[in-house]
């Protein structure tokens, strides 16, 4: 394979698991904390797409979409878990699954009500626009931006996650619940934090990925099925789960589609059958999943 | 003197008995059009944009042909081959209607064309593609006014084929029958042209978000131009995408008219600037019969009409002209049928007539999206003229 033409793939690769990622960790969290499979969680991340549509089109720019959609998007889970969600939450993943693709169901017509059928665009700001030299490949700025985007979230989670307070009492919660709450860890606030940050990162996602995308009615389900590919195959609950998942979907996806273009969907599957026949707690779990698997 | 009188008196009468004698009887019964469309679901918003073309069509007619007055009866298909059949029996069994019209999805069309052929109901197709429709699926009460597949992808072929530096071309196409029998048509002609195809891809419908795999494969493939297929969100991601990487002076883009439609103008944006596609309709015709519908549409909608509504506007046309022709009379199943055959005049699109395969000749227009104002428009680059459907196997 040219040299060139495995950097260009390999900037495929990357740009498209860091979209990934930002969806997965939420789900990954929010489902290792509180055994909560939110399947709306990528309701979240169209709804913010929506909003930056609304955003740049009443005249706001791109990085004033990137500021507030994800706060709104973000409130409006939050809101959505406790009027809603919440009522399930005991009863098991079936109900889960149940109560939340109906709201997908809801939320999609509630935005085709709002927004009509047809696909929006979002432009991204002009320095981002077009290709830059990379190493001699002419590659998208904007394609850029989204993999050092996907690094610094990286990086501000895995501080966050890793060496605060708030990350330890996350991480004392998904590996034993009972237990961190009999030493008073109150569990019910740290996960509505835990779940308002999922949900911020979802908007982000949606945000960010609404000028490469497009913004549609439909586009959450195309996303939310490798989304939760990520989860099973990286491991749930942890931050390098997600990380490593979405680093291999994105790699399966994206050389699938060039190796094996009549089997593109297949790599990805492949790579989850593998993940779950040798390791099916997933890759890097939280410590509570890997006993558990 | 006498016998000449007595001859024009004979020729007075044979004129009266063969006009329809159930004219008198039917003046008061309206003329009932069954329309099948999606108003809900993915394809809602075409339908409704074909409904706007043929409400037009029958204000122009000033709502009534041959003294009946027309009366639409919409039924949703919900884009569904079973739904589709299911309203198609209510319209004719309950509604008693005279004839049918629309059809977005061409497994609909492929579902109600035997059961409306069965029950003498002719049906004008407005949309649905398919090139079995008016080949080996062809059926004497089915016509379409829109085009077959072949009919919008093969004169680009030829023109790309005349016009693409090197004669060589990327094929990108969304994994679904439409865009298969799109490429199909587009490979016979382009190969007949002398041209060279240096690779193609098909990725997943529905399930691909990334394109950028296969633009930069596309791209190391070194052609002179993509040939892409694409429609709806999937032509806003993969135009945008196309577009981000930067290739478009060198590795310009081609497609049908649905790669960039005018709907779509305002999310695409910058990106579909350039791009070359063949059509059977643009507002920016200039002719007079579209000067004219073009500013009595802007007039009652307050927007610029667009394909589809042209395509729901000809298919109500061909059947207020066929109706007034027979005046009137739809009892006559053949006879109304030989007279939507033999509809033609200029509208919207250029001249209108109806092939011998049922698929109406039409001109076939190669277009590039440029700026008009501040937004886009399109230029008229070529016009194939009078374009038949290049569809055989049809046996009626």
């Amino acid at each position: 394979m040219d040299p060139n033409f495995l950097l260009e793939q390999v900037l495929n690769s990357l740009q498209f698991s860091m979209l990934l990622f930002l969806l997965a960790i939420g789900l990954s969290v929010v489902f290792g904390l509180m055994d909560y499979l939110n399947l709306a969680h990528g309701t979240v991340y169209m709804l913010a797409a929506y909003l930056a549509f609304s955003v740049t089109q009443a005249g706001g720019s791109f990085w004033m979409a990137l500021l507030l959609a994800p706060i709104a998007a973000s409130a409006i889970g939050l809101l959505l878990y406790y009027a809603l969600l919440k009522r399930v939450e005991q009863q098991g993943h079936l109900a889960q699954v149940l109560l939340t693709v109906g709201v997908i169901y809801m939320g999609t017509d509630l935005l085709r009500i709002v927004y009509g059928d047809l696909p929006k665009g979002v432009s991204v700001p002009a320095f981002l626009e077009g290709a830059t030299n990379v190493l001699g490949v002419a590659y998208p700025k904007y394609r850029l931006f989204i993999i050092a985007l996907g690094l610094a979230l990286m990086g501000v989670l895995y501080v966050l996650l890793e060496r605060t307070r708030l990350g330890a009492l996350v991480r004392a919660g998904v590996d034993d619940r009972d237990t961190a709450e009999t030493l008073g860890i109150d569990i019910a606030k740290v996960f509505a934090l835990v779940f308002a940050i999922g949900a911020y990162l979802a908007g982000l996602g949606g945000v960010v990925a609404a000028p490469v995308f497009g913004v549609y009615p439909g586009m959450d389900v195309s996303v939310i099925i490798l989304v939760l590919i990520v989860v099973v195959v990286g491991g749930l609950g942890s931050l390098g789960g997600a990380i490593l998942g979405s680093l291999l979907i994105g790699f399966a996806d994206t050389f699938g589609k060039i190796l094996l273009p009549q089997f593109a969907m297949m790599m990805i599957y492949l790579v989850m059958a593998l993940a779950l026949i040798f390791r099916p707690s997933g890759l890097l779990p939280a410590r509570r999943f890997s006993q558990a698997g | 003197m006498r016998s000449k009188l007595l001859a024009c008196v004979g020729a007075a009468a044979v004129a009266v008995l063969s006009t329809p004698f159930a004219v008198s009887a039917q003046t008061a019964e309206p003329l009932k059009i069954g329309v099948l469309m999606p108003t809900s679901g993915v394809f809602g918003a075409l339908g409704e944009r074909q409904l706007k073309g043929m409400r037009f069509a029958i204000e122009e007619a000033g709502g009534e042909v041959a003294g009946r007055k027309i009366e639409l009866k919409t039924e949703d298909s919900e884009g569904n081959p079973s739904v589709g059949l299911q309203k198609a029996r209510k319209l004719v069994g309950a509604d008693k209607v005279d004839v049918m019209a629309g059809v977005i999805s061409s497994a609909v069309a492929l579902a109600v064309a035997p059961y409306l052929s069965g029950q003498k109901v002719p049906l004008v197709i407005s949309n649905a593609s398919t090139d079995l429709l008016s080949g080996e699926k062809c059926d004497p009460f089915v016509f379409r006014v829109s085009y077959s597949s072949a009919q919008i992808t093969r004169p680009i072929g030829t023109w790309m084929a005349k016009n693409v530096a090197g004669k060589s071309i990327y094929i990108l196409a969304s994994d679904y029958v439409a865009p298969h029998e799109y490429v199909k048509a587009f490979k016979e002609s382009f190969l007949e042209g002398g041209g060279k195809i240096v690779g193609e891809a098909f990725p997943p419908f529905g399930k691909t978000q990334d394109y950028g795999p296969y633009l930069s494969q596309a791209r190391a493939a070194n052609p002179g131009a993509i040939f892409g297929v694409f429609f709806g969100s999937e032509a806003l991601t993969f135009v945008k995408q196309y577009d981000s990487f930067g290739m478009k002076q060198s590795i310009p883009l081609y497609g049908p008219i649905g790669i960039t439609p005018p709907v779509l103008f305002g999310a695409q944006g910058p990106a579909a600037l350039d791009v070359i596609s063949s059509a059977n309709y643009v507002a920016e015709l200039e002719h007079k019969e579209n000067v004219a519908f073009r500013t009595a549409y802007e007039k009652k909608f307050g927007e610029t009409p667009e394909e589809f509504a042209v395509m729901g506007y000809d298919a109500i046309r061909f059947i207020i002209d066929a109706v007034k022709a027979r005046g009137g009379d739809t009892k006559d199943r053949p006879a109304l049928i030989s007279a939507i055959e033999k509809v033609s005049y200029v509208g919207p699109r250029g001249p209108m007539a109806m092939g011998a395969n049922r698929q109406a000749t039409q001109n076939v227009y190669i277009v590039k999206t440029v700026k008009k104002g501040d937004g886009l428009g399109f230029q008229v680059v070529d016009t194939i003229a009078n374009y038949k459907d290049p569809v055989t196997g049809c046996k009626l």
